[in-house]
């Protein structure tokens, strides 16, 4: 089975970005039932 | 950004999906999609805090290192041309294999302006 138990996926997991409209979402949500590539950007442009 | 936004066919035909976090102002969203034409889940964290949490490097020394300047160069002859910068221009990037759940496939972590991951690598750890 892929990947190692992480405390950094669960930690990512529960924090909030905001979204085009300011609305708050979890990102757990992206990778609890399938992986997901997370990408961090320095900035937009 | 262009790597990971090229890469998407690959990543979802490898069964994930794609998130993409910046640090810039939710309204600069629209904006940067139409500037790279990335469709995909695309968020901002303006506080930082999960820039912090994932690690990812923060300052000037880490801006303005040596290499970046390489970097720059090489992409600009690439065609790259860089837009405005809407974000915190000290804040590194990073990138990561998440899930499913706790699982943690790939981590990345840009130690410089510049410094990112070999796509091969990235999808290497969806296929493993």
């Amino acid at each position: 089975m892929r990947g190692m138990i992480n405390a950094l996926a669960g930690k990512l997991a529960a924090l909030g970005v905001l979204d085009e409209r300011g609305a708050r979402v979890t990102l757990g949500g992206f990778w609890a039932t399938e992986p997901a590539v997370l990408g961090f950007v320095r900035h937009f442009g | 950004m262009a790597g990971l936004a090229a890469a998407l066919p690959e990543i979802r035909a490898r069964g994930a999906g794609l998130v993409v976090v910046g640090s810039g102002r939710p309204e600069h969203i629209p904006g940067f999609r139409s500037v790279t034409g990335y469709g995909g889940p695309l968020f901002t964290d303006p506080s930082l805090q999960s820039f912090r949490a994932a690690g990812l490097a923060y300052g000037l020394a880490k801006t303005f290192h040596p290499l970046t300047l390489l970097k720059g160069v090489r992409a600009f002859a690439g065609g790259f041309r860089q837009g405005a910068r809407r974000g915190n221009p000290l804040q590194q990037g990073g990138t990561f294999v998440l899930g499913p759940g706790e699982r943690v496939s790939f981590e990345w972590r840009d130690r410089f302006a510049g410094n990112h991951p070999e796509m091969r690598d990235v999808l290497a750890a969806l296929s493993a």
